[in-house]
Parts: C-alpha cells; sequence; structure tokens
C-alpha cells in the first residue's frame, strides 16, 4: 500500500493547530461569520410594521408572511437561516474561546478572548429574542441538547459581556470595527433595558455618552454613508465588498435604479403617513419617492446605499436608553437633545399626562431614529405592546418557530414555541 | 452429380469463416438489366444451383443468413453452355451470441459472457442525432434508466443503471472511453439554473464504434471501488480491413417547443384577482385602511387603458432553433497499421433564445501491430465546446417560469423604447430584458488521450500497459449588464477557469490457454489514479459602463483560487474458465484504496464471481430446431463506492477564505469524520438467454437484488453543533428489479425485413435502513424515509376541499381557513398543519419503463420507429405553486385549473376557490402529477441510393434521411415534458421548475462513403 494516497489539502489545516500566533486569524474568522444577513438584521423591522411587501415580493413570500402573521410555520425559512447560522458561529466564537482558555487568556490572548465573548453575547441575543429559551452552548459539543429557559440565555449574555467590558481595548484603540470595551457597555444597556432593569441600563449608556468620546452628529445620513468616520458609531461589522458583501439596499431599492435591488419590501403606509414630520432630517435619509418615465413613481427605504458596515451600536441609542431608562424629567433632556440635532421640536415634560404616554414618545422615537437597524419590533416586545399589531393574535407569536427540521433531528429533545 | 435434366449455369457452395456448410442460406439472383429475379437456398453440403436463368445480365448474386452478414456478388453474365461457380464464405458478425464484447480489462463473446452486460450498437441509432453520447442509450439498455431532464442543448442527462444506490448526489455511473475513466465533474462553470453540460457531450457521438453496459457487480467488480452504479464502456473507432474509406455526413434541421401552456387573457386575470382579494379581505376581517388590507389597485398595479393580451411564452422562445452536424472521416488498414481519423463539427441551439451548444471535435486512431509479439496504439480525441445558455428553472431570474407569470397586460417596452423594468414598471422579471443583459458561456477544451502496449511472449502469457488521460480545461464567463436586475445596477462579470488532469496508469498480465475441452484465462493487474483539480474564480462589479466586460475593468469582490487532488490505487485479477462452450466460470477480485479516507479505512476488498451454463449444448437435451441457444447464468458480486463526498471529508479542518476588514481570517470548516469507510453495493444477479429459430426470436432476461450498506451521505446534524451536516455512512438501501429484452425478426423476405426489439425493466428501491430512522427531509419537497424508495416526494396530502364552514376546525378557521380551501390530512390530529403533518405523497422513480424499436427494410428504403415509456413515474410541479394559485400571487394564472376552481359547495373536491391567503399554496400532493409517457422518440426513412447510380460516380454508399425526434407524447402531466427535472440529484429528481423541455425536431441528413 502506497504513500501515492497520503493527499493532504493545500488551503486548510488541522483546526488543534491553533495557537498564540494564529488565534487572532480564528477571531477574524468569527467576525466574519458573525456578520448578521441582511433579512436576520432586519426582521424586527419587517415583523414590527415598517414595511409591506411589493408586487415583487407578494403578500405570501417569506417577507408578506411575517408582514401579515398569515401562514407563519415551522418551515419558515428565516427561522431556519437564523437558527443555524446564528449557532454556525457560535461555534466559531466557542473555538476562539476554549483556545484561549487553553494557551492561558493572558495579554493579547485576553483580548482576544474578550472580544469572543462579545460576539458569542450578540450572538445569543439575536437567538432570545428570535425564538426565547434556546440551548446554551458555550464549549462547543455534538450533544443532542434541550432549551435552557430565556432567563439563562440572558445571564449567559451578560456574563460575557461583563467579560468583554472588562478585558476588551478600549474605542479608541479598537475602532468601530472592531470589538471595545464601550461596544461591550453599550450591548449591555440594551440587554439590561430588555430585562426591565432601566436605571442600569441608563445609567451605563449615560456613561458612554459622557466618556466614549463619540457625540451627536448633524448629518444623519453620513452615519450609514460614511460609517468608519463616524462620531456616532460605537461598533459596526466592516462588511467590506471583497469580504462579507451584504448589500442592504438590494431589499429596497427597484431594478434599474442607483443602487438596483430585489425590491423586496417598500415603506408601510404607517411609516408614509406618520412616522416623520417635513423638517425631521432622518425622513430624507431614510425615505425616498423614485419617479419613473411614465410618472408613476415607488416610494422606497432609502438608507441603505450600496454596501454598508452592518451598525450594531452606535450612540443615539445609548441616548434614547437614557431617555427610556430614567424617569421622564431627566430622561426628557436625553430625548430633545437628540430631537433637536434631527431637526424636530423638543417636548416639554407636561406633554405627557402618564409615564406610558412618554414611554410611547420614545419608542416612537426609537422607530424615527433606528428605522431598518434591526429595532422595531423587539421594542414592542419587551414594552408589551407588540400584541397590537396586526400581524400578531396573541404573545406566543412573540417568538418565531423553532425550525421544524431541527426538531426532528433532535427526536423532539427540542420543544416547539407555543401556537406552531 | 448435377443437372441429370437442365444445364446448370450457376452453382456454388456456402460455407462459415470455419469451412463449415451453412445449410438455408438464401441466395438471390437478380438480372440488373432487366429486373429479373430467381432464389434458392442452399442443401445440407451448402451447395446451392441455378439452371433457369434468363441468359445476360449483369447479374448480382445475394446471399443472406440469419446471424450472418449479407454478402453481395455483383457483374456476372450468364452465356449459353457456360457454368458460373461461386465459392462464398459468411462473416458471423452480426449473430448477437458471436458479437465480441468488450468487458472491463477484456473481451469476450456474448455467447460466453456469464454477467449482465448489453451493448449498443451506435449504428443502429445515429440517425437520432443526439446531443450526448450517452442519449444514445436512452430506450435501448434494459434496466437503464436515462432521463433527459431539459432539452438545453448539451444539458446533462439522469443516467441510472438498475435503480439508483447511493443517497449522495451521484448515482452516475462511470464511463470509461478507451480506457479513460471520465470524471464525472459537469463541463459548466456557470449555474445557470438548469444548463448543466454533460461531459459525454464533448464526445462526437460519430466517433464511437461500440457501448457496452456493465450492469450487475460481478461485470462491473473489475472497476471495483468506482463500479456501484454500473459502468458504461464506450469504445471508440478503429480502421477495418480494406481499401481506405472516406465517409462525410451531414445532418441539418428544425427544433420547436412540443407545448405550450394556456394561460389567463387579462380579462380573466384581473376578475381572478378581485375575487381572491375580495375573499381574503372578508375571511381576515380587513378592511381599508387596517393594516393587512389588500388593495385590488396595487395588486392590479397599472392596468393599461387597452390591456391587450402579451404572450410573453414566445417572447423567450427561440421557435425553429437550427440544429446541425457534419462529419468527415478517413479510416482504413494495411497490415500493420489501423488508422481512424475523423473531424466533426455541432452546432446546435436551444429552444430559449440564447442558448446554443457548438462542438468542434478531432479523432485520431492509431493501431501498430508490427509483429506477433508486440502491437500498441494511441487513440487521441480532442475536443472543444463552446456554449451560450439561458437562466432558467430555479433562478430567481428563470425564463420560463418568470415570463409565464407576468400579468398578461404587462408590456415589455414602454412607449419611449426603453424596457419596462421588472418590479418597478411590470411584476416580474422582464424576460426579454433579462436575455439581453446576462450574457452566459461556458468553453471547454479537452483531450483524451490513450497510448497501450501489448507483448504476447511464452506462447500464453500477455503483458498489458496503458497510459489514459483526460486532461480538461473550462470556462465560465458571465457578465451582467448594468440594467440586469442582479447587477446592482452597476454591472457583473463573474469569471471561472479551471483545469482537471485525471490519469490513470492500467498493469495487467493475462495468461491464456486451451487444456482440451478447457479454455483458461487468468489476469492480474495493478492500476493508480489521479485526479488533479485547480480553479480561479473572480467576481467584479461597478464597471463604469456597459462597454467594459472583463474583470479589468471592474472592483473585484471576489477573488479565490485553489487545488485539489485525489488519488487510487487498485489491484485486481480475474480467473475465467470455458468447458466445453457448455460450462462457464469466471470470478474477479480487487482491492481498492482510496486517498478519500482514513488510512484505518482506505482499503477494501470488491470480489466476484459469475457461472453460466449453456444448456442446450448437453447430450440430453433434445435438439429442437426453434430453440437454438439457452443459457443460465447466476452472478454475485460486491462494489464500491466513494464518489460524491468531499475529497477531504474525513479530516477535520480550518480553511482560509474568511476574511474580515482586510485581515486574513480562518474559519474551522469540517468536523471531520475518520470513521468513514466505503459504501458498498452487493448484488446477485440471475439472468436467463434464450435463442430461437435461428437467431430470429432471441430473448434475455434478468433478475437481481442490490443491496447498498454503509451509504455515504452528507446527513443532516443538529445546527448546536456548529455544523449543519457532515459525511457520515447512514444506513442501506435496496434495488430488486426484472429486466427483458426481446429482439426478433418479424418476417424477412427478399427485398423485405422488419425486426422489433424491446426491452422493459421494473425495478423497486427502497432505502432499507438509516441511522435515526427518522425522515431526512431534502429540501422543500422531498425526504429520505426508511422503508420508501429514495427522495419520495414529502409534503401536505390533500385530502379534498372544505365544503362548508362546520367542516374547518376552529383553529383552522382562526388562520382564515374557509371552504373552498384544501383539506390536509393532520396525522397527529391536533388541527394544525405543521410540519408534522408531512407524509409521503409520490415518487419520482417509474414502475415499469423501457423502450420499443421497429425497423424495417423495404429495398432500398428504411423505416425506424422507435418509442420510449415509463410508467408510475410523478412529477412535482413545483411552478405550479407560481402558475396554479387561484391568485393567492399576484401572478397569471394557467386556465384549466382556473375554470375549475371551487365557487361553492360541490363545485370541486380538488380545485381550489381563489384566495390571496398562502394555506392553499403548501408543497402538497394537489401540485403532484402522475408523468407517466408513452413518447415517439424518432422515426427515420431512410433511401440508399442504388449502386448502378453511384458507381459511376465512384461513390461506394449514399443514403439520404428524415428524422423526427420526439414526435408525439401521450401523458397526463400538465407541464411541457413528463421528463422534466431540475435536479440531477436522485434525493430531489422529479421537481419541476419549467425547465426547457426537449425539442420537437425535424432533421434530413445524408450519409456518403467513397
Amino acid at each position: 500500500c502506497s504513500k501515492e494516497l497520503d493527499v493532504t489539502p493545500e488551503s486548510a489545516v488541522s483546526p488543534d493547530q491553533i495557537n498564540e500566533s494564529n488565534v487572532g486569524f480564528f477571531l477574524n474568522g468569527l467576525y466574519r461569520a458573525a456578520t448578521p444577513e441582511r433579512d436576520n438584521y432586519l426582521i424586527n423591522d419587517i415583523r414590527g410594521g415598517n414595511y409591506t411587501w411589493t408586487p415583487l415580493s407578494g403578500n405570501n413570500s417569506a417577507y408578506g408572511r411575517l408582514i401579515t402573521g398569515n401562514g407563519v410555520d415551522d418551515g419558515l425559512s428565516y427561522s431556519s437561516s437564523l437558527w443555524k447560522n446564528t449557532y454556525r458561529s457560535i461555534y466559531s466564537a466557542n473555538n476562539v474561546i476554549e483556545a484561549c482558555d487553553k494557551l492561558g487568556a493572558e495579554g493579547s490572548v485576553k483580548v482576544v478572548k474578550a472580544e469572543a465573548s462579545y460576539l458569542r453575547a450578540y450572538l445569543y441575543y439575536q437567538l432570545v429574542t428570535a425564538f426565547g429559551g434556546v440551548p446554551v452552548i458555550v464549549e462547543n459539543t455534538t450533544e443532542n441538547l434541550p432549551r435552557n429557559t430565556a432567563d439563562q440565555v440572558w445571564d449567559q449574555i451578560i456574563k460575557d459581556l461583563d467579560f468583554a467590558i472588562a478585558e476588551a481595548k478600549p474605542l479608541q484603540e479598537a475602532t468601530n470595527k472592531r470589538v471595545s470595551k464601550e461596544a461591550a457597555t453599550a450591548l449591555k444597556a440594551r440587554v439590561l433595558l430588555a430585562r426591565g432593569n432601566k436605571a442600569e441600563a441608563a445609567q451605563l449608556a449615560q456613561s458612554l455618552i459622557q466618556s466614549s468620546g463619540l457625540s451627536l452628529t448633524a448629518d444623519y445620513g453620513s452615519i450609514f454613508r460614511s460609517t468608519a468616520a463616524s462620531r456616532e458609531v460605537l461598533f459596526a461589522f466592516s462588511n467590506l465588498k471583497t469580504e462579507t458583501n451584504l448589500r442592504f439596499s438590494s431589499l429596497f431599492w427597484p431594478y434599474g435604479t442607483t443602487w438596483a435591488g430585489s425590491y423586496f419590501v417598500q415603506p408601510s403606509t404607517e411609516v408614509l403617513e406618520s412616522l416623520y414630520t417635513p423638517d425631521d432630517v432622518r425622513g430624507a435619509v431614510n425615505i425616498d419617492t423614485i419617479y419613473n418615465a411614465d410618472k408613476t413613481y415607488n416610494v422606497i427605504v432609502s438608507k441603505y446605499w450600496d454596501v454598508q458596515p452592518v451598525i450594531v451600536s452606535r450612540l443615539s441609542e445609548m441616548y434614547l436608553i437614557s431617555a427610556e431608562g430614567l424617569p421622564v424629567d431627566q430622561g426628557i433632556t436625553y430625548l430633545n437633545e437628540l430631537r433637536r440635532i434631527r431637526g424636530v421640536e423638543a417636548f416639554e415634560a407636561t406633554d405627557f399626562a402618564t409615564p406610558e404616554a412618554y414611554l410611547n414618545a420614545v419608542l416612537e422615537e426609537r422607530r424615527r431614529e433606528l428605522f431598518s437597524e434591526g429595532f422595531l419590533f423587539f421594542d414592542l416586545v419587551r414594552t408589551g405592546k407588540a400584541v397590537e399589531l396586526p400581524n400578531i393574535q396573541n404573545t406566543s407569536q412573540y417568538v418565531l418557530p423553532i425550525p421544524g427540521d431541527q426538531i426532528n433531528l433532535s427526536n423532539g429533545m427540542l420543544t416547539q414555541n407555543e401556537g406552531y | 452429380g448435377y443437372g441429370q435434366s437442365a444445364p446448370e449455369q450457376v452453382v456454388g457452395v456456402v460455407q462459415d469463416g470455419n469451412g463449415d456448410a451453412l445449410i438455408g442460406v438464401s441466395v438471390l439472383a437478380k438480372n440488373e438489366s432487366t429486373g429479373h429475379t430467381n432464389g434458392t437456398t442452399t442443401d445440407a453440403e451448402g451447395m446451392f444451383s441455378f439452371n433457369r436463368l434468363p441468359l445476360g445480365g449483369p447479374y448480382t448474386f445475394t446471399f443472406r443468413y440469419i446471424g450472418f452478414e449479407p454478402h453481395v456478388l455483383t457483374g456476372y453474365t450468364i452465356k449459353e453452355g457456360e457454368k458460373v461457380s461461386l465459392m462464398v464464405k459468411l462473416k458471423t458478425a452480426e449473430s448477437k451470441l458471436n458479437e465480441v464484447v468488450v468487458i472491463g480489462y477484456g473481451q469476450n463473446t456474448r455467447r460466453n459472457i456469464t454477467t449482465a452486460i448489453s451493448s449498443v450498437d451506435p449504428t443502429d441509432v445515429a440517425d437520432r442525432n443526439v446531443p450526448s453520447a450517452n442519449q444514445l442509450l436512452q430506450g435501448q439498455v434494459a434496466g437503464v434508466n436515462l432521463t433527459v431532464s431539459n432539452g438545453t442543448p448539451g444539458g446533462a442527462s439522469r443516467v441510472n443503471i438498475r435503480g439508483v444506490s447511493s443517497i449522495n448526489g451521484d448515482n452516475e455511473p462511470l464511463y470509461v472511453v478507451d480506457g479513460i475513466p471520465l470524471s464525472k465533474a459537469r463541463a459548466s462553470y456557470n449555474y445557470t439554473g438548469e444548463f448543466i453540460q454533460d461531459p459525454l457531450s464533448l464526445i462526437n457521438p460519430s466517433d464511437i464504434e461500440s457501448i457496452e453496459v456493465l450492469k450487475d457487480a460481478a461485470s462491473a467488480a473489475i472497476y471495483g471501488s468506482r463500479a456501484a452504479n454500473g459502468v458504461i464502456l464506450i469504445t471508440t473507432k478503429q480502421g477495418r480491413k480494406g481499401e481506405p474509406k472516406i465517409s462525410v455526413s451531414q445532418v441539418s434541421g428544425i427544433q420547436m417547443m412540443p407545448k405550450k401552456l394556456n394561460l389567463l387573457n387579462p380579462q380573466e386575470y384581473i376578475s381572478l384577482q378581485q375575487e381572491a382579494v375580495d375573499n381574503y379581505n372578508r375571511d381576515m376581517n380587513l378592511s381599508p385602511g387596517k393594516s393587512g388590507y389588500i388593495d385590488i389597485g396595487k395588486v392590479l398595479g397599472n392596468v393599461p387603458a387597452d390591456p391587450y393580451d402579451v404572450n410573453w411564452q414566445d417572447l423567450i422562445i427561440n421557435e425553429g432553433a437550427a440544429t446541425h452536424q457534419t462529419d468527415f472521416s478517413f479510416s482504413g488498414s494495411s497490415n500493420t497499421v489501423k488508422y481512424y481519423t475523423s473531424v466533426g463539427y455541432q452546432n446546435l441551439e436551444g429552444l430559449l433564445k440564447n442558448s446554443a451548444l457548438e462542438r468542434y471535435s478531432l479523432r485520431t486512431n492509431l493501431d501498430f501491430t508490427p509483429n506477433k509479439v508486440l502491437n500498441f496504439g494511441l487513440r487521441f480525441g480532442g475536443n472543444y465546446t463552446n456554449s451560450s445558455s439561458a437562466p432558467n428553472g430555479d433562478q430567481g431570474t428563470a425564463l420560463f417560469q418568470r415570463s409565464l407569470e407576468q400579468r398578461p397586460y404587462d408590456r415589455i417596452y414602454k412607449d419611449d423604447g426603453t424596457f419596462n423594468i421588472g418590479g418597478k414598471d411590470i411584476l416580474r422579471h422582464n424576460g426579454v430584458q433579462v436575455l439581453e443583459n446576462d450574457q452566459i458561456e461556458d468553453k471547454n477544451y479537452q483531450a483524451l488521450i490513450n497510448l497501450y502496449g501489448n507483448v504476447n511472449f511464452l506462447k500464453y502469457f500477455t503483458w498489458h500497459t496503458a497510459y489514459n488521460a483526460e486532461l480538461r480545461f473550462g470556462r465560465g464567463f458571465r457578465h451582467q449588464t448594468r440594467l440586469h436586475p442582479y447587477a446592482s445596477g452597476k454591472g457583473l462579470t463573474i469569471d471561472i477557469r479551471n483545469n482537471r488532469l485525471s490519469q490513470n496508469i492500467d498493469n495487467t498480465l493475462t495468461f491464456f490457454k486451451n487444456w482440451g475441452d478447457l479454455n483458461t484465462e487468468a489476469m492480474v493487474g495493478y492500476t493508480y489514479y489521479q485526479d488533479a483539480y485547480d480553479f480561479n474564480h473572480a467576481q467584479g462589479t461597478e464597471f463604469p459602463s456597459d462597454d467594459f466586460r472583463h474583470i479589468t475593468s471592474a472592483t473585484v469582490t471576489t477573488a479565490i483560487g485553489d487545488a485539489n487532488k485525489y488519488a487510487m490505487e487498485s489491484y485486481l485479477g480475474r480467473v475465467q474458465l470455458d468447458y466445453k462452450g457448455r460450462y462457464f466460470l469466471s470470478s474477479s477480485l480487487r482491492y481498492d484504496g482510496s486517498s478519500k479516507f482514513h488510512k484505518d479505512n482506505r482499503y477494501a476488498y470488491f470480489p466476484s464471481v459469475s457461472a453460466g451454463w449453456v444448456f442446450t449444448s448437453e447430450n440430453f437435451f433434445p435438439t429442437a430446431e426453434w430453440l437454438e441457444f439457452g443459457k443460465l447464468r447466476a452472478s454475485w458480486g460486491k462494489t464500491g463506492n466513494q464518489d460524491g463526498i468531499g475529497i477531504y471529508s474525513y479530516m477535520p479542518l480550518a480553511s482560509g477564505g474568511y476574511n474580515y476588514g482586510a485581515e486574513t481570517g480562518l474559519s474551522v470548516t469540517s468536523l471531520g469524520n475518520l470513521d468513514l469507510k466505503w459504501e458498498t453495493t452487493r448484488q446477485t444477479n440471475y439472468g436467463l438467454d434464450l435463442s430461437f429459430l435461428n437467431g430470429r426470436l432471441a430473448l434475455t432476461y434478468d433478475y437481481f437484488i442490490k443491496k447498498t450498506d454503509d451509504l455515504l451521505y452528507n446527513v443532516p446534524t443538529l445546527a448546536t453543533s456548529g455544523f449543519t451536516h457532515r459525511t457520515t455512512n447512514i444506513g442501506s438501501m435496496e434495488n430488486k428489479g426484472h429486466e427483458f429484452t426481446l429482439t426478433s425478426v418479424n418476417m424477412e423476405k427478399d427485398r423485405f425485413r422488419w425486426s422489433t426489439s424491446l426491452n422493459m425493466a421494473s425495478i423497486r428501491n427502497k432505502v432499507t435502513s438509516l441511522i435515526g430512522d427518522e425522515p431526512i427531509q431534502v429540501g422543500g419537497w422531498n425526504a429520505i424515509i426508511p422503508g420508501q424508495p429514495l427522495g419520495v416526494f414529502y409534503g401536505y396530502k390533500q385530502l379534498g376541499l372544505y365544503q362548508t364552514l362546520e367542516e374547518i376546525p376552529e383553529a383552522l378557521q382562526k388562520q382564515g381557513v374557509r371552504p373552498g380551501d384544501m383539506i390536509f390530512e393532520d396525522l397527529d390530529g391536533n388541527n394544525l398543519i405543521n410540519s408534522a403533518d408531512l407524509s409521503v405523497i409520490g415518487s419520482a422513480q417509474p414502475d415499469l419503463y423501457g423502450g420499443l424499436t421497429n425497423n424495417v427494410e423495404i429495398g432500398n428504403f428504411d423505416i425506424s420507429l422507435f418509442a420510449t415509456f415509463s410508467l408510475g413515474n410523478e412529477i412535482a410541479a413545483a411552478w405550479r405553486s407560481g402558475l396554479d394559485h387561484m391568485g393567492g400571487r399576484d401572478y397569471n394564472q394557467v386556465r384549466d385549473t382556473y375554470e375549475d376552481r371551487w365557487t361553492g359547495p360541490g363545485t370541486s373536491n380538488d380545485v381550489p376557490r381563489a384566495s390571496k391567503s398562502a394555506y392553499n399554496l403548501k408543497n402538497s400532493s394537489y401540485f403532484v402529477e402522475d408523468a407517466s409517457y408513452l413518447r415517439i422518440k424518432n422515426l427515420t426513412i431512410g433511401y440508399k441510393l442504388p449502386s448502378s447510380m453511384l458507381k459511376k460516380l465512384a461513390i461506394q454508399q449514399a443514403r439520404v434521411y428524415l428524422s423526427g425526434t420526439n414526435l408525439l407524447t401521450f401523458t397526463g402531466y400538465s407541464g411541457y415534458d413528463p421528463e422534466a427535472s431540475s435536479s440531477l440529484d436522485a434525493r430531489s429528481f422529479g421537481i419541476d421548475n419549467l425547465v426547457t423541455p426537449q425539442p420537437r425536431a425535424f432533421m434530413a441528413g445524408i450519409n456518403v462513403s467513397f
């Protein structure tokens, strides 16, 4: 038997060859893997009522079904891609973290571990908000595991974020295309708000407003169109054309236009009729009208041009978390500061008869500011308002169905969310 | 003594090649000037005579005998008182029993074969002008199911020998051309949804001398490691003894759509959508202004004032697509050299505009026999194909589906002559625009090299060495202009180049000796195979304008390249015994190693044994005129498979290509599986060969049981492991089948001959076990389930339609289900329809299939009628989900079901009502159709020009013919083509995304030899 059959690949190595000098390459691979897909990133806008379908996608497309709530079953492509892609990335995160632990997790290795921990937290955040409790896997395994409770997932997220806050590089050093202490703090503030810990969330958000060195910019569009240099962005996946090349614009722009894409969704009537006032600078950036030769026109979501970095956290969100987390009299300062720079009138505390009315105003402001950045539906879920949406009949529909094929593969170890 | 009475004018004797007298040979004398004919037959000594022929001439004598080639003697003059003596030896080539059959690493005669091997003589089917050599097999061989799954020029066919034996995508047989095992890699580099260029389309079918199909394990085991799906041996032509011969042939024709679909006109379309919208809004309690309310205005878009009907189907079809093939060959032989050289050109246009395939081929075969000790040769084929294709099938810009889905009033151009843009101005992609914006080309350069040498020594031994290589260079190029829907307004170019060199070296030593009545042959050998492949793939966008097409002018978004290699080595041996031409025994063993497995699992043994008994040669068997020959055969063998899995599947891998922020990134891409081992197939075959009435009627019957274990499969895994699939040996599968071939010369007269051949097979395929025993879903339509055939359709079973509200469970009513909606089988009885309710709703595997050929020769005319049939195969008409939605989508709708839709209790129990709901659009049995068919595949009428006329032109033979392909299809399937399948994969075969059908073609051709 000859050695002729000992053939090895020329562009791959055995994964157990991970060491201090190459663990950074695996971290880069993790950033790449963890960059959210277009439709997964935007799912909260789709479900939350920011869009409606177009003739091209139709009411029975995956978009149409999420928008109408009609025909959402366990074969939903969204569930499948979100579940599978996220766990694939979690595997990479665990792999890097395990390697760091093996290497001693000191010095530069510790920083790598901090960044990987943040990314793992971000990945679990996507799972818990979409599906509720999911199996928490922090050491890679092929075992068939049951779902953990949502609380256990949230606890793991906070644990990873705390490590990242402690050990990651500061923003100034890391730049906004990599994970920093500030990025981890911002995500933790979002998580705490979701957990109802308003005070601590606001405290973290305020600390970033004061000390991150960032500030709100008057040019709203520049946040998205020159993200790397933006003074507002805490963390964004770099999404280069030569790498992930995710073109969010393709969901919104029709063919034959500047940023031609598939045009599967368009702004909902609600967004068109009441979201932005004429002097709101965000309106013109987020929504545009394209006139055709025959005088017909299409109103489109124009926020995304071409290939742009995928923003995870930016300073405006910290203003909004402060506004929501603090009592009205303190919070309103943050709300107004944001409104002023966006060209809209400031509120008076007396405009709000109840805390509920104030909360609604903050949520409406979040919808305006963070339009098409993946927030709306979960904002309504965490504040208990999503049940009022036309596509939601009851609160069990706050979460998506677990992919049916995974339930089958688990032989029933994974249990389905109620109602699917 | 002859002629006591009348004087003999002509006397003669007819013998076979060994000088033995042939009894009952028909002898026909014909006076070419007067047309007078006279006939007789030979007697017990092989003698014949004529004594009443009119004087003069010239006379032609034609000798015919079943099992022998006809023989013609010309130019005799009958004179008063003179006697003509004739001595004729007939050649035994035509008898199927004495035909030489190429087996793996050797050859044998049909009479002596103990295994299940079928042969196809390409001259029988030459006029069919097939685009790929393997299509010559369609309907010709029992147990070979060749499905032309789409009609794109040069598109791949699915070839299954004795059912499907692997789960993996790869169920194709191994093709060996003159000893060169062809790479199974597709010859197309651009994915266009349906065009998968068959590697066999690179080879000119006109160069093929014979095709042998090794069906059972015992015949194929000698190719052990790659033979689990059967082996197809292709031998190219060599020079024949005699004068140098020049052959020229030319065939041209036109092709057209075999069928068109009937869709709604604008008025019907508008009324259907109105009905669907009204029903939906009412059921869901939606009123204007409420979110989710569907506005008919939005559904219909801009209906032109004069909503005339636009036939989108016709706009993308190349009606009257041309086909041409020209071949030239020069061949002959001297004492020491046989030579055959040919050039060929084929141009085949597709039914979709822009699709075409051009092939240039060159072949030179040289066989040298300088002396009795040594012979050697070189066989070389050089081929080039250039194809262009159009997006179709499951592509987003699929031409048939998207064009048909267009609203009937949607128009191609605006008033100013520019395109109406899909999605913006009109509903779907503008097919005419897509055709103009998407340029897709694939080029292939192929060299096939076979160098061999044989040394005969010590009387009984032959040493054989061969070097075989296939060299392929491929290039895929696709450019989408700035207006193309997917080019982001910036233009897009994909440029793929790859190289493949697969080589093998064969060394065998054969021993052959006669020990009186016992013939023995023994062979041992070693072969090494290596396949090396490398590729570059560049993709770029942001072209400055549509004047630029190449990567140089683009922003490069993807630039990757890699090289892969795998290798196999094998030791083989075979012993064949033949006692008195009555008892046969053959056994082979192959020991194979593949680099695709971990060291510990790398090697496996593939043995086989077969035996045959010619019972009609036994003394106790009564000599019966009607039963000339009878043989019983039995064989058993084991073969292996390692195709269809990744070449590094067993290794855990961390790969590059995961860069982030312009920095290099790595990622773990595979967990590997060190336990991975050979997939093995054990096959038992029982066969019976009978030949009646001097070979006028011959019958072959085979029964086989084929069991595959350790099926290799990229199994879906729990995503929580970080991976969605893992290559594993997963289970077992079984195929059992009957094969039946009947050939008959129905009538044979002087100038009239009618023969028929019929073959059919009935094969039952079943997955017998799977790890976990749970159904494995494959895509949206299929599943792999123990106890079921592979790749059954898996969906919701429609039991009927709800006729009244009371019948509908409350949970479903809440979802908007109403009378006129489908009743799906609720397997778990929870009143919800979800993936727990999926079940088997059909199978693409036929119950019975085969082919029927009739050949008639009348004088100089020949007529051939060829039909294929398939029974019990089903199709998942996925296209109907887009074109038979009853308003569920904003697309056009087929008319037949529209007219049958439910409009009130009792109006239908099958075709649902109009509604915008997605409920009736689930993948269900409603979309699964019986696709049984009988197809008149080919009718050819030929005429051989009389030799008297040709002589003056120094032409040996000339024949003209007219040929029609796919003339008629009898089927209940509502789509274009009952053979349609978007995928060639056995797991998901039979899903039709409205692929291009096989064209109906009319051709005229001429063959001339000098």
